[in-house]
């Protein structure tokens, strides 16, 4: 490894006293440590323009990574996304280099959360501009959205249908004697939700919200009426 | 600011694009009652298909998102849109079965796995449980078009 790179290992590895992060970074193929294991704590800084990928193992060692086009297809690092770095807490708030480095190092921006799931792609902004005037019509929101008997119901009917009560099978799931199938998922989903505090429920199904309540079949049916009649 | 309730009007817009409008002939999705919607607060919920559970008898209709051809998607997803507009997804599962039992599934934790390899965050189950394969994080909508890409194009 290049020296002035081990300088830089030695001298953020000296200054970092804490660091969490909130998910650590699944084993992915593209990474490398240099001792040879997987690396238990990541740092990364997504500067466009420079970017720097750090990757820290905190038991002995620290590995850094930055762009290089053989890391991946693209040219860049894959990295998973909703990875979100809670806070690090270091001796001094920036580190700089006597060396001219092959990359920036720059650790201030990490004093608050980064998250890496700003997906522009998936913007509401953006999105709704392409929704059809028919699905923001009133009513057409609450659509599917339950009421807290339908709520308790759903729930009663996976109690019903596995014979046992969500509490006992949500204690089994979590010490994962329960399979991993969509059912239980589902189970253990609308379980979890069902503890929280402050469900906004549809107070009630109202006949105006049943009328906007179809489905596309029905819709074809009644397209095909129309059409037969119009014949 | 752009909330859960936009988020489920974009979301049903999306889904009947599937089953009409300007993809009239090529519509997918024969029923999406099942699907509904719960919401935690104005920002963020949990949305799922079907809302029953059981596991469907022999002979049974599907449930879940309906395909034109007995196929079916279970799912559930929790969902925070963020202040900028942006969409998180906490966890979610996308079950899609073909009446022949040919599944796949994308699951997200809503935490890491003590053991990342055998349990990736993000993984995918194809035909089979296990393995879970590492993938990239997906969601709905791009699951929608990569299952009519693929069975219905």
């Amino acid at each position: 490894m290049d020296n002035t790179i081990r300088l830089i290992q030695q001298r953020v590895l000296s200054q970092v006293l804490h660091l969490v992060l909130k998910h650590p970074l699944p084993y992915f193929g593209e990474f490398e440590s240099t001792n040879g294991r997987q690396p238990q704590v990541y740092i990364y800084d997504f500067d466009k323009e420079q970017p720097l990928y750090l990757v820290a193992s905190f038991s002995d060692t620290l590995a850094f990574y930055r762009y290089d086009d053989d890391l991946s297809p693209n040219g860049r690092l894959i990295i998973v996304d909703c990875e979100i770095i809670s806070s690090i807490v270091l001796k001094s708030t920036k580190i700089k280099s006597d060396h001219p480095l092959p990359f920036r190092v720059q650790v201030s921006e990490f004093d608050s959360p980064i998250s890496t799931t700003g997906d522009s792609k998936w913007n509401l902004n953006d999105l709704m501009k392409d929704v059809s005037p028919e699905h923001l019509a009133e009513g057409y929101s609450d659509e599917g959205l339950m009421t807290r008997e339908e709520f308790d119901l759903a729930l009663k009917s996976y109690e019903t249908a596995h014979g046992m009560s969500s509490a006992e099978f949500y204690k089994k799931w979590m010490h994962d004697e329960i399979p991993d199938e969509i059912e239980f998922n589902m189970w253990a989903g609308l379980y979890e939700f069902s503890l929280e505090d402050g469900l906004v429920f549809k107070e009630s199904s109202s006949p105006q919200l049943e009328k906007t309540s179809f489905t596309l079949e029905s819709t074809r049916k009644l397209e095909n009426i129309i059409e037969r009649v119009g014949a | 600011m752009k909330n859960f309730s936009d988020y489920k009007s974009w979301l049903l817009g999306q889904i009947d694009e599937l089953g009409k409008g300007k993809i009239y002939k090529l519509g997918i999705v024969r029923d999406r009652s099942a699907l509904c919607f719960s919401q935690k607060n104005r920002d963020e919920g949990l949305v799922m298909a079907p809302r029953e559970g059981g596991f469907a008898k022999p002979g049974t209709l599907p449930d879940g998102l309906i395909f034109v051809d007995g196929s079916f998607l279970r799912f559930r997803e929790r969902i925070v849109i963020k202040k900028d507009g942006s969409i998180e997804w906490v966890f979610y599962n996308y079950h899609y079965q073909r009446p022949d039992d040919y599944f796949f599934r994308y699951d997200k934790l809503p935490q890491p796995h003590d053991n990342p390899i055998k349990e990736p965050q993000q993984h995918l189950h194809a035909v089979r449980e296990e393995p879970r394969f590492p993938t990239h994080s997906t969601n709905l909508v791009e699951l929608l078009d990569l299952i009519k890409c693929n069975f219905y194009c």
